[in-house]
């Protein structure tokens, strides 16, 4: 399985891709790239653009590449989608884990949770003048909406 | 009327911008590169891709400007000029064409070259 990288620059032969594109003006591949390059993280969401980016730029941009460079994007689309399906099934288990542990997900979360001022929140909500918190029934009429 | 209507070459800005896009290549210049690519190769001449065209420049300008020589901002800047008096004199025309009831979906060149009522304002 691929590692996890944190900067683009590790994914093998994006770089080079790139820099060949640069050097043979293939601005349209570049287009769908570039953005997914620049912004990438290392996270999920960061592997799923640059998946997408560099399939579009087969896609939309088939004329303007190589049959090498054509290899390079399948292998990048491969090791971006094991390292999803990876970091994906690695986050089901933990969460069947906590579950199991007889937790839920949100309770989890409770700790962090700041009682006095969520409570702040909502006596400032119900002090606004709404016909819903003193007559029911307006409530009701104004469910509709 | 007279001051609203006058020709665009349309060439003129697009080899400025065909020669800086060429140099950001060459020296791999890749934030301005991801900035401006979708505006420049979806530019069909419309009001529209002109505003496309601006923000990208001025997104050029803002966040790639660590790339750019000097001489390149001083253009990028004209580029940003040209294109918002562009779309400001694109939303004129289309302003005089609505009152006249003109159906309004005319290329730029033919926006720059019509002609108008007397009556105009």
């Amino acid at each position: 399985m691929a590692e996890l990288t944190k900067s683009a620059e590790q994914v093998p032969g994006l770089r080079d891709l790139i820099e060949a594109w640069c050097d043979r003006r293939c601005l349209n591949a570049l287009k769908y790239v570039l953005p997914a390059y620049l912004s990438f993280n290392g996270r999920i969401d960061g592997w799923s653009m640059l998946c997408a980016a560099v399939r579009n730029a087969r896609t939309f941009a088939h004329d303007e590449l190589t049959e090498g460079e054509l290899e390079t994007i399948c292998l990048i689309v491969r090791s971006a989608k094991e390292i999803i399906t990876a970091r994906l099934r690695r986050q089901g288990d933990r969460l069947q884990n906590v579950l199991a542990a007889g937790w839920s997900p949100a309770a989890e979360r409770l700790d962090y949770v700041d009682w006095r001022r969520l409570w702040g929140v909502v006596d400032l909500i119900q002090s606004v003048p709404w016909p819903s918190w003193s007559n029911p029934s307006a409530a009701k009429s104004h469910s509709q909406f | 009327m007279a001051q609203l209507v006058q020709p665009l070459r349309s060439e003129e800005p697009f080899a400025v911008l065909n020669k800086l896009v060429r140099e950001w290549c060459d020296r791999q210049c890749l934030e301005a590169l991801s900035q401006v690519l979708p505006a420049y190769l979806s530019f069909n001449g419309l009001p529209d891709a002109w505003s496309r065209l601006f923000d990208a420049l001025r997104n050029v300008r803002s966040l790639a400007r660590y790339e750019l020589t000097d001489e390149e901002l001083k253009k990028v800047g004209n580029l940003i000029d040209l294109a918002s008096q562009v779309i400001r004199r694109a939303s004129d025309v289309a302003f005089v064409l609505n009152r006249h009831a003109v159906p309004v979906n005319p290329s730029l060149d033919s926006l720059l070259h019509a002609k108008f009522p007397a009556t105009a304002v």
